[in-house]
């Protein structure tokens, strides 16, 4: 309760009071972040490509089954690809975000500056984290699925 | 009374004694959230490792009437393999959890300290994946002009 009530005082413009260790960790790690974040948005251009090479070349090496059922089946299947790399996009955007605010808060250096490079990084997690779990999800539900038919 | 102004005297003493870093009641809202996901990405790793540990435990032991005593490389071989795999995981995990504990104490105290080893354990972490990007883009590229050498008409 104290805590808060000292918590409170602190303003938007009030200077953080950040130390060289930690201007030097969050630099590093922004830096970190950068690359990861360009790396999820070179992952979505392979897999973009992918999704054009199925639709234009209309044939992959996919079962014999999928190839039978048509271009309907393809085109689902590029669909899929392009929602995979909107996907790894936002990730991208939202790492890339997070870096971003945090190096403009090592040089602000105020509260607000820092607020804001949290809240991406909030944000980053959070929708990671919710896609995880929706992907648990789907994934769970396919294995009971498959081993409901076997049965 | 007293004890009223006495706990203001050792809030006052502890402002003073202990420098805060001055961060928004909004700030160190955010903190308390990225330290949640932070937490359940860890115990996530935890899991993954565990199902790690008994998958490499079951390629060791795997009956197979196909395999012949040859295989018995093969099979030493994927145990190692899975087991490497969830050694990567429980580094991963440890980082997480850390970052996530410290990213709740930063919340609560609003320290420098507790930021830094936030700070500190979130670098661990993005270090750590990148090296570990970086090592399976080289590995997906070595494997390619392997596979071109091997196989020319690929």
């Amino acid at each position: 309760m104290e805590e808060r009530t000292i918590v409170e005082v602190a303003d938007n413009s009030d200077p953080i009071k950040l130390s060289e260790n930690n201007i030097s960790y969050l630099q590093k790690s922004s830096k970190w972040m950068r690359f990861i974040g360009d790396f999820y948005f070179f992952t979505a251009l392979i897999v973009l490509i992918i999704a054009l090479a199925v639709l234009v070349f209309d044939y992959f090496p996919f079962p014999q089954y999928i190839l039978n059922n048509g271009p309907v089946m393809l085109t689902s299947i590029c669909i899929v690809y392009m929602v995979i790399a909107v996907l790894y996009c936002l990730f991208g955007v939202y790492l890339l975000c997070a870096a971003k605010y945090f190096i403009k808060a090592i040089n602000d250096k105020t509260a607000l500056s820092m607020e804001k490079a949290l809240y991406a990084e909030k944000r980053y997690w959070k929708f990671t984290g919710i896609f995880t779990m929706v992907a648990l999800g789907i994934t769970l539900l396919l294995l009971i699925g498959s081993v409901a038919f076997t049965l | 009374m007293e004890e009223k102004t006495e706990s203001h005297n050792t809030t006052a003493e502890m402002t003073d004694e202990i420098p805060r870093l001055g961060m928004t009641k909004k700030s160190l809202k955010h903190l308390k959230s990225t330290s949640k996901w932070l937490n359940f990405f860890a115990i996530l790793s935890y899991i993954g490792m565990f199902f790690l540990i008994i998958t490499a435990i079951a390629a060791l032991f795997r009956q197979d009437d196909k395999m012949i005593d040859a295989t018995m490389f093969a099979r030493i071989f994927s145990c190692i393999c899975y087991l490497v795999i969830a050694a990567v995981y429980y580094f991963l995990g440890r980082f997480l959890f850390r970052s996530s504990t410290y990213y709740n104490e930063a919340a609560i105290l609003d320290t420098n300290e507790s930021f830094e080893d936030a700070n500190k354990y979130k670098l661990l972490f993005w270090k750590y994946y990148g090296i570990l990007t970086i090592i399976s883009l080289a590995s997906i590229l070595l494997l390619i002009i392997l596979l071109l050498l091997v196989i020319p008409g690929l």
